[in-house]
């Protein structure tokens, strides 16, 4: 295979890329405490990147065809008429590895099943719990990065995960709740599971008994979860150079300019160990740093693939993500999270005389140009004169990025990163969001 | 090695078993502030492989059909548990769906698309709009499945997608406009994706905000089908009905919603973009009436869920690729309605931000609305929140826009009353 790669980098262009994956995979889904679907997987596939004018793009799950595609490619890519040019890197030669201690290519089956018993074996203390899904991933993907310029990167990663989805019952109340556990590391990243296990369930519990929330503009404290969410959909999304060039973003134009107060600093760093948005080279074969999105306040970097860094003439960041094969790289996120502040979770709550505490994630939205993003949390409690009182459910929340950013008051001190998949055009890929808790002001969308 | 020696080879080894394979092509151009950037094309095939030893299921993927998938199937299916509802499909008659493939789309040439790009376009320019991203994509796809009950088929289809967002304004007053359309044959109005999203952006400069109350609603077709599809479809999956995970669970026979409002689940669609013969397990596709005028008809079902609950299965498992097994889903989901719309003094909503947060089991939703419109003037930003039950017991009138939104066939639908929060 590495001998075609090689040959297909000849083609006549001012730059040819190759990426040719092998990814292994086992998913398992225990329902209602029976084992319902293991799935096993072995996928091969490979894709070229040829540029001339703008770029052409060519995938295959075998080398044969991708030998025709990119003839194809080749020949189809004289439509484009944007000129592309691509920042500097220095070639690269390079082996690398993720850390696992039990990887998923040793691991048997029965060891996986072992998690998803143990998950399931806790919820039978709960009396509510009528329903619950356990599913189990794991990928072992091995990606081998070469291009006309000379650089030949081969990456190896396991990544885990481990997803709890309970259903409460109290007569004719229904609700649900879930957790999610993963690394980009071996079965170990999942020893916590029971007490994921219990997270869900107390959390299903507690929505029984949840009221709908109250729906204004107030002042909200977000827990780690939804601050990873909010700085991931509401500003991470905009600083993506291609929304920038493409008069999509609402922090185009603003780089070292002051965008939130002082208090806020948020990173985007692929080199965390472990990290469920984590690698070594990103899609393009640039290596991977730790860079501020915003620094003190102040908007400092755009995250950027080798064509947007060269067409706003900025350093290049490693943010070039694919989701596989058959997709081609875009400026996207890693792990991205806020730095900490020096506030106690009393200290957020407390002088609030009237707002809401939101918990947890059921995902988020934003229209990156107009700057308004929506999120929604698995639940809340209402804030009376500093203390949480009434728990609420379906707690959605939204606003306008640059607004909030600005009225961000205070920053907790104990962060943590979460993990979750991103989607953008149609591709999905693995990343890491969080921080700790704040306290800012938004419209919280309620019925109440 | 081919399929049916695949079979023999596992049944020989005391298994049931069932092949699918499928192969795609994709091509598609790319176009970022309006000129051609990328062009792609596209090739993925593979196998899936499920087998059953004694009532142990077992199943694997890749991209060759070989002993190495095989065996790993039959190593899954060891240590799956047995279980009596597992099963395969036996060989019936499959309907006949108009329309699934243009041998335009397969022998679609280059100068084709350009012209197609000019049109799609066009109204930007027009309409001095910027555009920020565009794309024509166009696919041929083609199944098959074979099993030890004898079932043997094949079906191909294709697809051709156009998009195109557009923004308008400057500075503080900033509009966006979002527009797709898709179809199974060559007969796509490029021009008119082009101009929805363009006059969208256009239309909804100088938006004000709206005072947070309870308002008239009217849903456009994209936007009644990204909230059906989150906070609606789930509850009729027989998998979530039997696990007591739905609340239309133990409920056929009763009015749930509005007598205005009917639903069916159509897989034989002529041109439908979800229709087929036969679904992942090789089951024949139909029509099912999912709510006839307000009451709860039919669940969808697969092979597991039917054999379960001592019905047929309604030919609903689907699956998203090869690497994925057959899960329940809708295919063609068509809301059919009575009773004209009335639009003055309502909320005109044309799509949704964060409609896949709704809660998919009590139906409960908080989105925030893209492109909203209150007697005509844009809206700024606007929250509508409410209940998904609640809300389609509410509908009280139909649009004549008909729509096919991905898998979801609708018209605008009008509600009474919605929770807004400006």
């Amino acid at each position: 295979m590495r001998q075609e790669a090689q040959e297909l980098l000849e083609l006549p262009a001012r730059f040819v890329d190759v990426s040719i994956y092998r990814v292994e995979s086992t998913s398992m889904v225990m329902k209602d405490g029976s084992l319902r679907e293991t799935s096993s997987g072995l996928s091969f596939g490979a894709c070229l990147r040829v540029l001339n004018r703008g770029w052409g793009f060519a995938y295959a799950s075998s080398t044969d065809e991708l030998k025709e595609q990119a003839t194809r490619a080749l020949r189809l890519a004289k439509l484009a008429k944007r000129r592309v040019e691509l920042a500097e890197v220095k070639d690269v030669r390079d082996r690398v590895e993720a850390e696992a201690k039990l990887h998923p290519s040793r691991a048997t089956l029965e060891d996986r099943l072992e998690y998803l018993e143990r998950a399931h074996a806790v919820t039978s203390d709960y009396k509510s719990i009528k329903s619950t899904s356990f599913a189990y991933t794991d990928v072992s993907i091995e990606v081998t990065y070469m291009s006309s310029e000379g650089t030949e990167i081969t990456m190896r990663y396991p990544r885990v995960a481990l997803y709890a989805q309970v259903f409460a019952k109290e007569g004719a109340k229904l609700q649900f709740a879930m957790e999610r556990l993963g690394a980009t590391a071996g079965l170990e990243a999942l020893r916590d599971v029971e007490e994921a296990a219990v997270k869900a369930c107390e959390k299903a519990e507690r929505l029984l008994q949840a009221r709908a929330p109250p729906s204004g503009e107030f002042t909200v404290v977000l827990d780690p979860k939804l601050t990873g969410v909010f700085i991931h959909e509401a500003l991470g999304h905009a600083a993506e150079a291609d929304h920038v060039i493409q008069g999509e973003s609402v922090l185009a134009g603003k780089l070292d300019e002051r965008i939130a107060p002082e208090l806020v600093t948020v990173y985007d760093d692929p080199t965390i160990g472990g990290g469920f948005g984590s690698y070594f080279y990103d899609a393009e074969g640039v290596q991977a740093r730790k860079k501020a999105v915003v620094e003190c306040g102040v908007l400092r970097n755009y995250l950027h693939t080798r064509e947007t860094a060269a067409k706003l003439e900025q350093p290049v960041t490693g943010n070039a993500r694919a989701q596989g094969h058959s997709y081609p790289p875009l400026p996207r996120m890693s792990n991205t999270y806020l730095a900490q502040g020096d506030a106690s979770f009393e200290e957020l709550v407390e002088g609030v005389e009237f707002g809401v505490y939101l918990l947890g994630s059921r995902g988020g939205e934003v229209d990156t140009a107009r700057g308004v993003f929506q999120f929604s949390a698995e639940e809340g409690f209402l804030i009376e004169k500093g203390e949480l009182t009434t728990p609420l459910r379906d707690v959605a929340l939204s606003g306008e990025t640059l607004k909030i950013l600005r009225r961000i008051e205070a920053v907790g001190r104990k962060g943590e990163v979460h993990i979750g998949y991103c989607g953008k055009n149609g591709q999905l890929v693995a990343v890491g969001d969080g921080g700790p808790a704040i306290r800012t002001t938004a419209t919280v969308g309620g019925t109440a | 090695m081919r399929p049916e020696k695949a079979l023999r080879w596992l049944e020989e080894r005391g298994a049931e078993a069932e092949i699918y394979f499928t192969r795609r092509e994709h091509s598609s151009v790319e176009l970022k502030r309006g000129e051609i950037e990328l062009v792609e094309s596209g090739e993925e095939h593979g196998f899936a492989v499920r087998v059953l030893l004694g009532r142990r299921m077992g199943f694997a993927h890749g991209n060759e059909l070989n002993h190495e998938l095989l065996e790993r199937a039959l190593s899954v299916a060891r240590v799956s548990p047995e279980d009596v509802h597992q099963g395969f499909a036996y060989p019936s008659s499959y309907p006949c769906v108009e329309g699934m493939f243009d041998p335009r789309i397969e022998g679609l040439q280059l100068e084709d698309v350009e012209e197609y790009t000019e049109a799609l376009l066009a109204p930007a320019l027009e309409r001095g709009v910027k555009i920020t991203q565009a794309t024509i994509a166009w696919s041929t796809e083609e199944e098959r499945i074979c099993n030890s009950l004898g079932v043997e088929a094949e079906q191909r289809g294709t697809e051709v997608y156009a998009h195109l967002s557009a923004v308008a304004g400057e500075g503080s007053d900033v509009a966006t406009g979002m527009h797709f359309s898709c179809s199974r044959q060559l007969d796509l109005d490029f021009e008119e994706v082009g101009d929805v999203a363009s006059a969208l952006a256009r239309s909804s400069l100088g938006a004000e905000r709206l005072e947070t109350g309870d308002y008239p609603l009217v849903l456009r077709p994209i936007a009644v089908a990204e909230l059906l599809e989150s906070a609606l479809i789930p509850a009729f999956s027989a998998d979530n009905v039997q696990r007591g995970r739905s609340v239309l669970a133990g409920r056929l026979g009763e009015m749930v919603f509005g007598e205005e409002l009917t639903i069916v689940d159509d897989s034989t669609l002529d041109y439908g973009l979800e229709s087929r013969s036969f679904d992942g397990e090789g089951t024949a596709c139909r029509r099912k009436v999912l709510v006839d005028r307000g009451v709860l008809h039919c669940y969808l079902y697969d092979l597991y869920t039917a054999r379960k609950a001592g019905v047929e299965s309604t030919g609903n498992a689907l699956r998203s690729s090869f690497a994925s097994p057959p899960k329940i889903d809708s295919t063609n989901f068509i809301i059919q309605g009575r009773g004209g719309l009335c639009e003055e003094e309502a909320l005109v909503v044309h799509g949704l931000i964060g409609a896949h947060t709704s809660n998919p089991v009590t139906g409960d939703f908080s989105v925030e609305t893209r492109n909203a419109f209150y007697d005509g003037a844009p809206v700024r930003k606007a929250i509508i929140a409410g209940n998904i039950y609640e809300l389609l017991s509410s509908a009280a009138g139909f649009g004549k826009d008909i729509t096919r939104v991905s898998g979801v066939v609708t018209p605008s639908v009008g509600f009474s009353k919605v929770r807004v929060v400006g």
